[in-house]
């Protein structure tokens, strides 16, 4: 190594940071170099005037200076972020998405076991005695406290569960036997003379019991093919009983020439079934609960209770109207009919479609395509600003903070 | 709980009395700090001031478990540079602290060393206003204040890595200064040490 090397290590030296061997390679050199000697002795006489030097002594009055400004002024509040608030709450946020994580993947597991569930007799002795536990002490104490009653939840579910596994099972079978099926039909219908197909879907529907839902009709004027008529469209909601849906369906096909049909049914086995059940889970949860109520002694007891039945008897409303709409839709089905009247004169067409006239049209559509377009760049741009202003401001923003520090 | 950490609970309720013990031990250092940084003294005192001011009012948003004289140091570093950007004083001392400096030569010792430490404390002091603002403050938080490397890492928001590197930089740069300077001769440190 050579001596401006060596020289530069001097201050490690000094600072004990050099390696063992880095050490006595130096102590070797500078033994023998006078010029590293000296590198060495005045590295040393600097850092000892820098740290023999005392610190300079605070000017007069400022201890007092200091008081008198800080005396007008007061800690302020601490800025609670999200991120402190984060890392001093961090243990209770953990454990309640751990908890929130673990609850959102048993219960759907729970949801499957307690429809296996057979042992009755267990599960609702178990359940009762803990409901009127609760009435009598438990629940008063645990009064606001969810996790409590979260518990208490899932206990007269278990019960619920069981009661519709004995008794409610045998009646859904048979309620289930046939499939849940909604069969929804559109056609699409032209026809020559608007009244007498009218009249026609109109004893068509009365034969099979069926009824009109919905029915319009509008007049328009169709002015193409330099030729102006009026006609007639109908539009036509039809309810059929679900076993004649595939014979009307046909039936009216031959009302008219056919534009467009369509058949789709809707099968809702499986929900129309989960949510009898539920229903029952839940009205076998409103009977638990009236029996808890007339075991309640305190007011806060009753409240509570009341609070949970009124609960429980809104789901079952909510999921009887969706139950007794599906049964509309299953035992009657739909068809949406569209009638468009054609007139009975043939299309003249037009006798001046020569090469002239062709060429008139194509410029006027080139003319009419390119104005459309241009509209359709302004509105585009006129709908953009609301992002492109915010984003040219940020731009701005950057790009003047960028030349500031560049300054 | 340390008596330090009873001054600044109380302190955080507006005990200006308490800060005031909490701070007494360090206001030399942010004095000197901002001394070793600005132009002159009374900047220093105005800026420590200030930052000292800054310290009061955030001592809420403290984190305790921090070092409390590290995060006061670095509101003085960070005061004196945000009045550095404003005065644009791009500048070690003046010829004030370069006095202040001579003067703290120590005044133990016989008449000759005396002399020959003051005439070296004099070549240091005008050594060091060469250097650049970079350079210099880790000098003086190290070399001059004796703050360890760790703090002054923490207060320069640095790397302990590019702490040390810099040091090393600049003390070779100040040895070179120093050497060069017309006042200075091997007889001024003829009596050091060299190994």
């Amino acid at each position: 190594m050579s001596c401006q090397q060596y020289d530069k290590q001097i201050s490690q030296y000094l600072a004990d940071d050099l390696s063992a061997d880095q050490r006595a390679a130096l102590e070797a050199h500078v033994a023998q170099c006078q010029h590293c000697q000296r590198a060495l002795q005045a590295e040393r006489a600097i850092a000892e005037q820098l740290a023999d030097m005392p610190l300079k002594a605070l000017p007069d009055g400022y201890a007092a200076e200091l008081r008198a400004r800080l005396v007008n002024v007061k800690p302020e509040k601490p800025v609670k972020t999200a991120s402190k608030l984060f890392s001093r709450h961090r243990k209770w946020l953990v454990a309640i998405a751990a908890c929130l994580i673990v609850a959102l993947s048993v219960v759907p597991l729970l949801d499957n076991i307690w429809y296996e569930t057979t042992d009755k007799a267990a599960y609702e002795e178990s359940a009762l005695s803990y409901g009127e536990g609760m009435v009598g002490g438990e629940m008063s104490e645990a009064k606001g406290e969810v996790s409590e009653m979260d518990y208490n939840e899932e206990v007269l579910d278990d019960v619920a569960t069981v009661e519709m596994s004995r008794d409610a099972a045998p009646k859904m079978a048979d309620d289930l036997q046939a499939r849940k099926l909604i069969k929804r039909g559109t056609i699409e219908l032209s026809v020559v003379d608007y009244d007498v197909a009218l009249d026609n879907i109109n004893g068509l529907i009365g034969q099979y019991s069926g009824y009109v839902e919905n029915s319009t009709v509008a007049r328009h004027q169709n002015n193409s093919n330099s030729r102006s008529f009026d006609y007639r469209k109908g539009y036509m909601i039809l309810r059929i009983p679900s076993e004649q849906f595939e014979v009307v369906f046909a039936q009216l096909l031959k009302f008219g020439e056919v534009s467009y049909q369509e058949q789709t049914s809707e099968d809702l086995t499986d929900v129309y079934r989960d949510t009898v059940n539920e229903i029952k889970n839940l009205e076998v949860r409103e009977t638990a609960l009236r029996k808890i109520m007339t075991q309640a002694e305190t007011v806060e007891d009753i409240i509570t209770v009341e609070a949970e039945l009124s609960r429980v008897r809104g789901q079952i409303n909510d999921l009887t109207g969706n139950l007794q709409q599906w049964d509309r839709l299953i035992d009657m089905s739909t068809i949406q009919l569209t009638i468009s009247e054609q007139p009975d004169a043939a299309v003249v067409q037009p006798i001046d479609d020569d090469l002239s006239s062709r060429a008139r049209r194509a410029f006027v559509g080139s003319l009419n395509g390119i104005t459309h377009f241009l509209e359709n760049i302004f509105v585009g741009i006129v709908g953009l600003l609301p992002i492109i202003v915010p984003i040219l401001l940020i731009i701005a923003i950057v790009l003047a903070m960028w030349r500031r520090k560049k300054k | 709980m340390s008596n330090e950490k009873k001054l600044i609970k109380r302190a955080k309720s507006g005990d200006v009395e308490a800060f005031e013990q909490l701070i007494a031990d360090y206001q030399i250092y942010c004095y000197n700090i901002a001394l070793g940084m600005l132009k002159s003294e009374e900047d220093a005192k105005d800026v420590s001031q200030e930052a000292l001011i800054k310290v009061y009012q955030k001592l809420n948003n403290f984190d305790e478990k921090a070092s409390f004289s590290t995060w006061l140091y670095r509101v003085v570093v960070n005061s004196c540079l945000d009045y550095i950007k404003r005065q644009n004083k791009l500048r070690l001392v003046d010829d004030s602290y370069d006095d202040a400096l001579a003067q703290t030569a120590s005044p133990q010792g016989d008449v000759a060393q005396r002399a020959i430490d003051n005439e070296l404390t004099a070549i240091v002091a005008r050594s060091i206003k060469q250097l650049s603002l970079k350079q210099r403050l880790p000098i003086v938080l190290r070399d001059y204040l004796g703050l360890s490397y760790d703090d002054v890492a923490a207060l320069l928001n640095l790397p302990l890595g590019t702490v040390k590197s810099r040091l090393l930089r600049a003390r070779n740069k100040l040895r070179e200064i120093v050497r060069s300077d017309a006042a200075f001769s091997d007889d001024l440190i003829a009596d050091k040490e060299v190994l």
